[in-house]
């Protein structure tokens, strides 16, 4: 009595588990072993589109650090300097350069090519360079004499 | 708490939960790495390769229409992204590929000799049942599961695993256990 047999009746597993299930066997788990990198999943969202960029190594990220620190600095500066309050404090100027990495004269190495400007000089004695409004004592001379030609005037009226 | 499926997982990223995608990705990372392993002969572009299929999965698992179960679409897009590695690279082999300095030494040997006694198996077979082989009895899917990546029938899933055991058999195992 014969079994009849055809391609999609096979026991195909019976015909494994003969003379080469074991030789088999024992690559499959060798195979099965084989595991992906585990930073895959990492990877793969670094190249995803859209992707974060990778963190800053430490230098570019204390040179973004140092332009910052210089713009803050900047724009706290910039105020007084419209209202003719000419004086940069020291501490501004020390926090300038130290974020910019120079000395505290004149323009600021760096400040320039974040912003397109450079800063002015401190205000130095004699020179005028450094001015960036007019001097305060210019101003109260000014009313001083505004002031005498107005007490001249008040005086002459009344004799 | 059960595992959600591939299509739940699939319907979830279509619906913009990334959650889903790494789910994906971590369940079949592994199986798609020991397939490419196997065709490339090198570990390195075997990764390189599974990272390319995730990012072509991220694209058009967006576009999904479940026509297909998602592990054949995986799977199907792996099989073309390792021909493309070996069409751009012919003639390299696993040996004499640099090493990759973030896998250590020892498993980077035991991937190599797993993939070659793998490929040495299968490298005797004719594509069809060689691809029956690796999928039914390497990453054991069910019969039903192989026909689907392999785009046939049941039966010739049968009948190529069948064609593949006996000839395997006639050209003996000798020398693939060492």
């Amino acid at each position: 009595m014969s079994r009849r047999v055809n391609d999609e009746e096979m026991d195909v597993e019976t015909e494994i588990e003969t003379d080469i299930e074991a030789d088999i066997e024992a690559i499959r788990q060798e195979y099965r072993r084989l595991k992906a990198p585990d930073h895959t999943l990492r990877r793969v969202h670094a190249r995803l589109p859209g992707a974060r960029p990778r963190r800053l190594t430490l230098p570019a990220a204390g040179t973004a650090l140092a332009a910052t620190l210089a713009v803050a600095a900047l724009l706290l500066a910039l105020p007084r300097v419209d209202r003719g309050e000419a004086e940069i404090r020291p501490t501004s100027l020390t926090v300038l350069s130290l974020a910019a990495g120079s000395k505290p004269a004149g323009a600021v190495p760096g400040l320039s090519s974040v912003r397109g400007m450079s800063l002015p000089a401190p205000p130095g004695p004699a020179t005028g360079a450094g001015a960036v409004a007019p001097s305060p004592t210019d101003t109260e001379l000014e009313d001083l004499r505004n002031h005498s030609r107005d007490e001249e005037e008040k005086d002459h009226a009344n004799s | 708490m059960t595992e959600p499926s591939d299509v739940e997982l699939v319907q979830r990223f279509r619906s913009g939960d990334p959650e889903a995608f790494d789910a994906i990705v971590r369940r079949y990372q592994d199986p798609l790495y020991r397939l490419a392993s196997v065709w490339l002969h090198n570990p390195q572009h075997a990764e390189d390769a599974v990272q390319d299929v995730f990012l072509r999965a991220w694209r058009g698992l967006r576009r999904f229409r479940f026509r297909a179960a998602p592990f054949t679409w995986l799977y199907r897009t792996a099989r073309h992204v390792c021909n493309e590695y070996n069409r751009r690279r012919t003639g390299e082999t696993l040996d004499g590929e640099p090493a990759d300095p973030a896998v250590g030494p020892e498993r980077r040997a035991g991937e190599l000799e797993a993939a070659r006694r793998v490929r040495q198996l299968v490298d005797v077979l004719p594509d069809r049942q060689r691809e029956v082989v690796m999928l039914r009895i390497f990453e054991e899917l069910s019969v039903a599961d192989t026909a689907k990546a392999m785009g046939c029938r049941q039966g010739t899933v049968k009948a190529l695993l069948h064609k593949a055991v006996r000839r395997l058999r006639e050209n003996g195992m000798e020398g693939l256990g060492g």
